[in-house]
């Protein structure tokens, strides 16, 4: 109980960084996930008057000429008199755009309004309003999520202070007696590096556990479902890597501890 | 006889303040010394150059061949191990029961564990706290913690004892305890340098007395 009580500010504050950093890496998986998904079906449909070869857009992928063959054969068999050839001389020329990423709500208007001001095409079509509404709200999410990630490790940092107050209260006399006694550097900090390895190794576990009820909970899989994607998250690297973070901010802390004395042992 | 400490025109203090003044004394291997003075006079300001905690601003200060002006960190840490000290509140760790308080200075000199219980055992025995090995610093009274604390300080033999008001706040029959501990520090060939305000009114072994008046450093006895 003591315990726990004297380290709970740090595995709060290192079980509150990981999960925010999870969360912001999992949207982010989500949402470029689904932009190729998107970006795979997404056109954009381009009218000239002169024949395109190449855009010099970067997020543009390849520029395909739509063959209107079969709608001119389709207008030729309801009306048998109509000039086709005229037409056809008459007729713009249609193109379909593909992008390597789907575009943001931002990126679609300067494309679109940097192609209207070319004199030579004559129109544009880019679906905005179907396309987006989903992406724009994954859009937001991230935000969100990044914000989220931001206030957190701001928080996450003042607990860690508060903690760092404690230990330095509750470590500090024993360290100063111990070096009045010629204790070397490791034997004074040995039990301060070990608390710090069981901080982090508890809130390795607390994470562990919070991912898997996530990854394995309904909403999860239905917005997965939902969106039509599937997100490999490699949970044993991620908890690898959360576990050199851990040890890294409970080793920055406890060094801290160790190198400052409080006032009164000056 | 060899020399533990050296000390020559000395200027002691904290960062504007001047406590001792181009002091100079010496201890010999061996030396019995009561070091007193005023409260105020800058016997605790010794003892904490002593072992290294403050640095002279002057002079010259040798300690064991060390000498403590220039000293390194690492080289401190390692004469510390040659240096008991007691002080007037026992600076026992409170988390440690006393028989692992008692052992601190063999944990850290590598001592074998088996050597380390046996010595704790006797010198436990000797004192009358076998019985109170498993309590915890604030389970005995300030006599007990004071007598731990001068076990802890001798139980690895070191060349230099430096106490600080050891028998400050205790009664008489607990400061004569203590007394007899530093007098057995004594017979094991320590050096033992005693800070007190006033010296006891009688103490049956040769001692020497340097006293403290006006920032000066004096050779009473």
């Amino acid at each position: 109980m003591k315990y726990l009580k004297n380290h709970i500010f740090l595995i709060v504050a290192l079980v509150s960084i990981l999960f925010s950093i999870e969360t912001y890496f999992v949207f982010n998986k989500i949402v470029s996930t689904y932009e190729e998904k998107i970006a795979k079906n997404y056109t954009m449909i381009v009218v000239s008057k002169t024949k395109i070869e190449k855009l010099d857009f970067k997020n543009i992928a390849k520029i395909e000429q739509i063959d209107i063959k079969n709608s001119l054969e389709n207008i030729k068999k309801q009306f048998k008199n109509f000039d086709i050839d005229k037409l056809k001389n008459n007729l713009p020329y249609f193109y379909k755009v593909h992008f390597k990423k789907f575009p943001t709500p931002i990126e679609l208007k300067e494309i679109e309004t940097e192609l209207l001001s070319n004199p030579e095409i004559k129109k544009v079509e880019s679906f905005r309003q179907n396309q987006n509404q989903v992406y724009n709200l994954l859009l937001i999410i991230k935000l969100i999520t990044t914000i989220f990630m931001v206030i957190i490790l701001f928080i996450s940092f003042l607990l860690i202070v508060k903690q760092l107050e404690v230990w330095k209260f509750e470590h500090s006399e024993r360290m100063y007696i111990m070096e009045l006694f010629g204790a070397p550097f490791w034997f004074r900090s040995a039990l301060l590096l070990k608390l710090a390895i069981l901080d982090s190794m508890i809130s390795i576990v607390i994470i562990f556990g919070i991912i898997e009820y996530i990854l394995n909970s309904d909403m999860y899989k239905n917005l997965l479902t939902q969106l039509s994607i599937t997100i490999d998250v490699n949970i044993f690297m991620d908890l690898a890597i959360f576990f050199f973070i851990a040890l890294f901010i409970s080793l920055v802390a406890t060094f801290i501890v160790i190198f400052t004395k409080r006032d009164d042992y000056l | 006889m060899s020399k533990v400490v050296i000390a020559k025109d000395l200027y002691l203090g904290y960062k504007n303040e001047i406590i001792i003044e181009k002091g100079g004394f010496s201890l010999n291997s061996g030396d019995f010394v009561f070091l007193t003075g005023a409260s105020g006079s800058g016997k605790t300001t010794i003892i904490r150059h002593l072992y290294g905690e403050l640095r002279a601003k002057s002079g010259y200060l040798n300690i064991g061949g060390f000498d403590m002006i220039k000293i390194p960190k690492h080289k401190l840490t390692y004469l510390r191990r040659y240096i008991g000290v007691v002080f007037q509140d026992y600076k026992l760790i409170k988390e440690w029961n006393i028989e692992k308080n008692v052992r601190l200075p063999l944990m850290i000199a590598g001592i074998d564990e088996d050597l380390q219980q046996k010595k704790v055992s006797k010198l436990l025995s000797q004192v009358k706290l076998a019985h109170r090995a498993d309590k915890y610093p604030y389970e005995l009274s300030g006599g007990e913690q004071q007598r731990a604390a001068v076990i802890r300080a001798i139980i690895n033999e070191p060349v230099l004892i430096l106490a600080d008001e050891p028998t400050g706040n205790l009664d008489d029959y607990s400061a004569k305890l203590v007394m007899d501990l530093f007098k057995f520090a004594h017979e094991l060939g320590i050096t033992v340098l005693i800070a007190t305000h006033r010296l006891p009114q009688t103490f049956d072994i040769p001692y020497r007395n340097i006293h403290i008046e006006g920032k000066k450093i004096y050779e009473v006895s």
